[in-house]
């Protein structure tokens, strides 16, 4: 099964208005809930949900979430009960959700499904995009997202394997957003865990690694700046060290963390 | 209609204004749109520009951010406003008005209140 299988899979979906689920087998796994042909939700373990950001990120408490949830699930009007008790708002949960659509869109379009079953039918989501997404816009945004990495790094399957090694003290960092990162840059967790841990999307946090690689706050190397016109800010300027001096790219990946690593059995860890 | 499509329409109530949309400032995601398409840039091209004039303060100034974007030509302003959000990443309202109808103090002010009000 290839890419382009899938494509025409879900376009064919698209045009029979199908209502139901598409379950895709690979890795990450995922589900795509559709109704009357446009994409209402994606499930997958890659990316994290709406339910994860609202959590994670603070806007919402886990109390309110339980409550709103017992009250609107049934109905999915959980967002409903959500701006009625949880002060947020209509417009907030809206990108929320969109957001958590197209981004599990692209943890799933990372690698090719393996593959694929329709089922028919709704089912009931939390958060629902309403209408729903339509297929092409999607995958358009698919397609320019693993292009805007590609150009500004190199393979975005291994952008989001590596695990993030910070190099700088988060306290010395003005951008909040860097600051979050920096603060889960240990060697030990990548890109998707630290969209899951931060409430924030996975290409959300991808693209801010390549930018912070580029400035020396973290590990890792950026792919060589397009040459002649490319789209505004693609290309990411090689990070300058104390003095102007432009600092050293290395010739390949760095590997995906130099902290030590432990050996099962051996009890203790190693840096090989 | 979304509440995102509502506050975007509403845009095209000021004047002058031909065209709005709401961008992600992160990925370049387009939220919401409406008026004429051709009179904007794609989302991601907007973010991208946003971001390279972003860069380019930070070098210069240290940790200023920014807060809007105005560019003028012979026959259109173009606004780009940051829309602060109290959690979330920030997003941009990218507005399009001809020049010939638009008083750019008082269309600069209209927008802010928009963005002031999209998260209220």
């Amino acid at each position: 099964m290839s890419m382009s299988d899938f494509r025409s899979e879900l376009t064919a979906l698209c045009e029979q208005r199908f209502t139901g689920v598409l379950r895709i087998e690979g890795s990450p796994a995922g589900a795509m809930h559709l109704r009357e042909g446009l994409i209402a939700g994606i499930v997958t373990p890659g990316a994290p949900g709406p339910e994860s950001l609202l959590l994670k990120s603070g806007r919402i408490t886990e109390r309110e979430w339980s409550a709103a949830y017992a009250a609107g699930a049934a109905e999915e009007r959980v967002a409903e009960q959500l701006t009625a008790t949880a002060g947020i708002g209509a417009a907030e949960l809206e990108v929320v959700t969109v957001s958590a659509l197209y981004d599990a869109a692209f943890a799933l379009a990372l690698n090719r499904p393996e593959r694929w079953q329709t089922e028919p039918g709704a089912v009931h989501l939390p958060l629902p995009v309403r209408p729903g997404v339509h297929p092409r816009d999607l995958l358009r945004e698919n397609r320019r997202r693993l292009s805007e990495l590609s150009q500004r790094w190199g393979s975005p399957q291994q952008l989001v394997m590596q695990r993030v090694t910070g190099r700088a003290a988060p306290s010395g960092v003005a951008n909040a957003r860097f600051r979050d990162i920096l603060l889960h840059a240990n060697g030990r967790h990548t890109p998707r865990d630290i969209a899951f841990l931060v409430g924030r999307g996975t290409f959300a946090v991808v693209t801010d690694i390549v930018s912070m690689t580029a400035r020396g706050l973290l590990d890792g190397r950026p792919a060589p700046a397009p040459t002649g016109a490319g789209a505004a800010g693609a290309a990411i300027r090689t990070p300058a060290r104390e003095g102007g001096a432009p600092a050293a790219v290395p010739p390949g990946p760095l590997p995906p963390a130099a902290l030590p690593r432990r050996r099962p059995g051996t009890g203790r860890p190693t840096t090989n | 209609m979304s509440q995102l499509a509502m506050s975007m329409r509403h845009l095209l109530d000021e004047q002058g204004v031909s065209a709005a949309m709401l961008v992600d400032g992160t990925t370049g995601l387009e939220y919401g749109f409406s008026g004429d398409r051709s009179a904007l840039p794609r989302a991601a091209q907007a973010c991208d520009d946003a971001r390279t004039v972003s860069d380019t303060l930070e070098a210069a100034t240290g940790d200023a951010e920014l807060e809007n974007i105005t560019v003028t030509t012979t026959e259109c302003h173009y606004v780009t406003r940051v829309v602060p959000r109290e959690r979330g990443d920030a997003l941009l309202l990218v507005v399009a008005l001809a020049r010939e109808s638009t008083n750019l103090a008082l269309a600069a002010r209209q927008i802010d209140h928009h963005a002031r009000h999209l998260f209220a």
